[in-house]
């Protein structure tokens, strides 16, 4: 391996959002996410906290991050996450990339073995999908890994923005566009940028006509950013 | 020169530096980060905003600046949108500066205009491998 392809970027595992943005889509606080780093549930940025240099987190730990609120919405004791988050590792291989916008019409399938799940397109998937109309409990005898399908499933219901989905029709998260900071769907323009802008003055029009963006698109994005704020 | 602007970045930027003599175009709707490199190494310079990054936290573009690329970061510290503003306005007016910074030395990977475009720093293309190597 040459020393280039030793650099090759790994997206997922890359630490580039920030505690505030994932704190703002997981609806939590930023002390729960660092309290949750110092458990090790999560890993931010060895730089995080200090001033000027805001705790980040990657795809990954964001999804975990989501993952453990709905542990917690589901009873799941704070002493047990770490062990519920092993199952959903143990449950369904790289489950964190669900919550693409890519994964939107794939289904989770039972692997040969009858322990854990694979994701496959929804065409590939014939009468063994296990999907969301069919309850998941009624197929799976091991609570815990019908507990990780039950998360995992509404994580990927919610789609990459968390718990501000509603604006996803305009508005993509992916870590490939931008390093993961919410975009624009099918754009590489930022929302923030929308909403700086906005904030300076910029009229809807103005913007429009800067990025050729419709007023959808535009409004959405600095909806959805007012909405980060909350 | 011949150079390339991130979609973040308006085409009206485009259009003007293209007035001022350098070819511009602009990244495809959409581009994914781990496709920009090969496109930045075609061009002379890829212009790119950055909200609220560190200098060092662009993996994408920090690794097309190791296999030779030249990239202009217009980078806002504070959540100022006057400053967004000026710092594109700085990039067009004090192009002949940039001109001659990269032009001096072929090290330079990396020009960062800064606080309010008063300052443009230059990062040589081996302290960006340093960054990407830390990263890891």
């Amino acid at each position: 391996m040459t020393a280039l392809a030793a650099l090759q970027p790994d997206v997922f595992h890359y630490r580039a959002l920030r505690g505030k943005l994932v704190a703002a889509l997981v609806g939590t606080s930023p002390n729960q996410l660092a309290g949750w780093s110092r458990r090790g549930l999560l890993e931010s940025s060895s730089a995080g906290g200090r001033r000027g240099k805001p705790r980040r987190y990657s795809w990954i730990d964001y999804q975990k991050a989501r993952a453990l609120c709905a542990l917690l919405e589901r009873g799941v004791p704070n002493r047990q996450l770490a062990e519920s988050i092993a199952a959903l590792d143990a449950t369904v291989e790289d489950w964190w990339k669900l919550a693409l916008s890519e994964f939107q019409d794939s289904v989770i399938v039972p692997c040969d073995d009858g322990r854990s799940y694979a994701v496959v397109e929804k065409r590939r998937a014939a009468d063994r999908c296990i999907c969301e109309a069919d309850p998941i409990g009624r197929r799976i005898a091991d609570s815990g890994a019908a507990l990780a399908l039950d998360v995992i499933c509404a994580l990927r219901r919610q789609g990459p923005l968390g718990r501000l989905c509603e604006f996803g029709e305009h508005v993509n998260m992916d870590p490939h566009i931008q390093e993961g900071d919410p975009v624009i769907r099918g754009r590489r323009i930022e929302t923030e940028m929308l909403r700086i802008l906005h904030e300076w003055g910029t009229t809807t029009a103005e913007m429009a006509d800067l990025f050729d963006l419709t007023h959808e698109q535009i409004e959405a994005g600095v909806a959805f950013e007012q909405a980060l704020a909350g | 020169m011949r150079l390339l602007l991130d979609e973040n970045l308006s085409p009206r930027t485009a259009t003007i530096l293209t007035l001022l003599g350098h070819p511009t175009e602009r990244v495809g709707e959409g581009a994914l980060d781990e496709d920009l490199a090969p496109s930045i190494n075609q061009y002379d310079a890829f212009v790119t905003f950055d909200l609220h990054r560190q200098l060092s936290a662009r993996q994408a573009i920090n690794r097309a600046i190791v296999e030779g690329g030249t990239v202009i970061r217009l980078r806002t510290a504070k959540d100022d949108p006057k400053e967004v503003m000026t710092q594109v306005r700085y990039l067009i007016a004090k192009w002949p500066e940039i001109e001659r910074l990269l032009g001096s030395r072929s090290e330079i990977g990396l020009l960062t205009i800064t606080e309010e475009g008063q300052r443009i720093r230059a990062t040589d293309r081996a302290r960006v491998a340093q960054w990407l190597a830390d990263s890891r």
